[in-house]
């Protein structure tokens, strides 16, 4: 029995993901389908704060996709992947297309129809460690 | 891994020399190639350490005995570069690091195929200066020195980079290492052995200079303009600049240097550096009970120029100069100034939630600093009493004063009464 290995056993091997959304103007409902690695977690015109919670496997890469659909505006609040939050200081890391096609680059405020991006490609924590500066990263 | 000034390897540059671990099992570079070492003899080192019984080797002791004072360690240093943290992470990022499959092949005793990627050379002990901490495997200052006074008898071995077969072995090594990403070469004093210009051109034949990391640590006596224009081909070096305090008595400690010159090369390599983007300046200590109390001043200047500090580990050898060696009263001297310069800068620099491991990031060294300072004023308040080790520091002192022509006390004349009490005269 290895006490560093056996804990491959133990180790919770998910990672948790945690989106807060809020409409920007409660008269105009946005419509939103939230996917996290291709699984659609919320599908619906939302009201009022919404928090959403999902996990991918430990050494999954990471891709949480909103497409907003009716023109209506919606803040990303948080993104909490383990706990680790996303907004404002990585949300660098994301993307904003228009649905016309216009690039509007890394935000939390989604104003018009369009797919927001945030792509981590490789384990979590492997990002993690870079995005954080942690400096040199090597491997076998 | 590290290659000591006489070839033989060993496992950890931050590891303790003298451990149950090597005692059987030095390899030298005079005889083997490091990469043969490196995948058999390690082996069991690494076997150990997996097995969590690292601290039993005596490898890692000095490394825990940091981290009990909240001093980052190399351990934790060198597991970061794996992508391990020792946080409350210490699960996750262990399931998640790129490393799992090599640590089941040491469990199951399957020999790895890897090549070193992260080195410490040392280059043998030629050196023009004498510092009272050093040994003389690393200062053939002091070798002679310690012959004259009659503390040494015997030649130290002949430094590994004399020999044409371990520089076959070694080259051999790195030609064959594509995935090298760091070097640090000591001494002796590098800029003055020729074999590190050597190597540096090596290096460069191979193209290697383009993407590893190289680090030196030099002793801010010499400059040396040769060196400089070979290192300009390096876009990613790491200078480690030795000095103790930024006040005479680094004279009296670091014997050879004087105070003004080792300024002047300080802000030398500081105002250099900054041309190019990839270097990186960093101050190495060894805070000893004739320097602690001017500590400040080195964090004071690196503060300044947003230069970390750091050191192997609290001083092992020799015992009699570690700073807890001294009374509480006068350590309690050298605590009121790391506390005064910590109160004066504490709340002005980002705080990240967790320990700075990663001292070479900008944006954090500030904030190591001040952990840094602080673990020595933990050091400082909670080490074991070891002033039972005054007399064999006195018993020193005199020694090298009686060739050396000069006296402590010209430097801290406040440790009169705790030196004469141990009959310094």
């Amino acid at each position: 029995m290895n006490p560093f290995l056996n804990l491959l056993d133990t180790v919770d091997k998910t990672i948790s993901v945690c989106i807060s959304l809020c409409p920007v103007n409660c008269d105009k409902l946005p419509h939103l389908d939230v996917s996290v690695n291709n699984n659609i977690i919320f599908s619906a015109e939302i009201n009022e704060k919404k928090t959403l919670k999902t996990t991918v496997e430990l050494l999954e890469p990471i891709h949480i996709k909103i497409i907003s659909k009716n023109n209506n505006a919606v803040v990303l609040q948080s993104i909490k992947i383990d706990d680790f939050e996303i907004v404002p200081n990585y949300i660098h890391y994301s993307d904003y297309v228009g649905s016309d096609g216009t690039a509007f680059g890394p935000t939390e405020y989604l104003g018009v129809s369009g797919q927001w991006d945030l792509i981590i490609d490789k384990p979590f924590y492997n990002w993690k460690h870079d995005v954080t500066g942690m400096g040199w990263f090597l491997t076998p | 891994m590290r290659i000591r000034s006489d070839g033989s390897f060993e496992a950890c540059r931050w590891g303790h020399s003298e451990n149950a671990f090597h005692k059987n099992n030095y390899g030298n570079i005079k005889d083997i190639s490091p990469d043969i070492w490196f995948q058999n003899q390690m082996g069991e080192f690494r076997k150990e350490l997996i097995n969590g019984n690292g601290y039993d080797t005596e490898v890692c002791s000095e490394c825990f005995k940091m981290e009990n004072h909240g001093k980052i360690s190399g351990r934790q240093r060198q597991l970061l570069k794996t992508g391990i943290q020792d946080t409350e992470d210490f699960e996750k990022t262990f399931a998640g690091s790129p490393w799992i499959n090599e640590f089941n092949k040491t469990v199951t005793n399957k020999k790895t195929n890897l090549l070193p990627q992260d080195w410490q050379i040392d280059l043998g002990n030629l050196c023009n200066s004498g510092c009272v901490m050093c040994h003389p495997m690393s200062s053939s200052f002091l070798e002679t020195e310690f012959k004259k006074i009659g503390i040494l008898n015997e030649k130290q071995p002949t430094s590994w980079v004399r020999d044409s077969k371990a520089l076959e072995n070694f080259f051999d090594c790195i030609d064959k290492s594509p995935k090298i990403a760091y070097m640090h070469f000591i001494g002796g004093e590098p800029l003055i052995i020729p074999a590190f210009k050597k190597i540096l051109k090596r290096l460069i034949d191979n193209k290697l200079n383009e993407n590893i990391t190289v680090g030196f640590t030099t002793n801010l006596t010499v400059w040396d303009e040769e060196l400089v224009g070979i290192l300009k081909q390096f876009p990613n070096l790491n200078i480690g600049l030795s000095v103790e305090c930024l006040d005479p008595v680094n004279d009296y400690v670091r014997y050879g240097s004087d105070i003004s010159t080792v300024k002047s090369i300080l802000n030398q390599w500081r105002d250099f550096a900054k041309e190019f983007e990839g270097w990186l300046v960093q101050i190495r200590t060894t805070p000893t009970l004739l320097t602690i109390q001017k500590l400040d001043t080195i964090y004071e200047y690196a503060w300044d120029n947003n230069f970390s500090v750091e050191s192997c580990n609290f001083l092992e050898d020799p015992d009699f100069l570690r700073p807890t060696v001294l009374p509480m009263q006068y350590r309690n001297l050298a605590i009121d100034n790391l506390q005064q310069w910590i109160d004066k800068n504490e709340n002005t620099c980002l705080t990240k939630e967790h320990p700075v491991i990663n001292s070479r990031h900008p944006d954090f060294t500030r904030q190591y600093l001040i952990e840094d300072a602080k673990s020595y004023i933990n050091y400082l308040k909670n080490g074991e009493d070891e002033s039972h080790l005054m007399g064999n520091l006195v018993d020193y002192l005199q020694k090298l004063e009686k060739t050396r022509q000069n006296s402590i006390l010209d430097y801290i004349p406040h440790y009169e009464p705790i030196l004469k009490s141990f009959g310094y005269c």
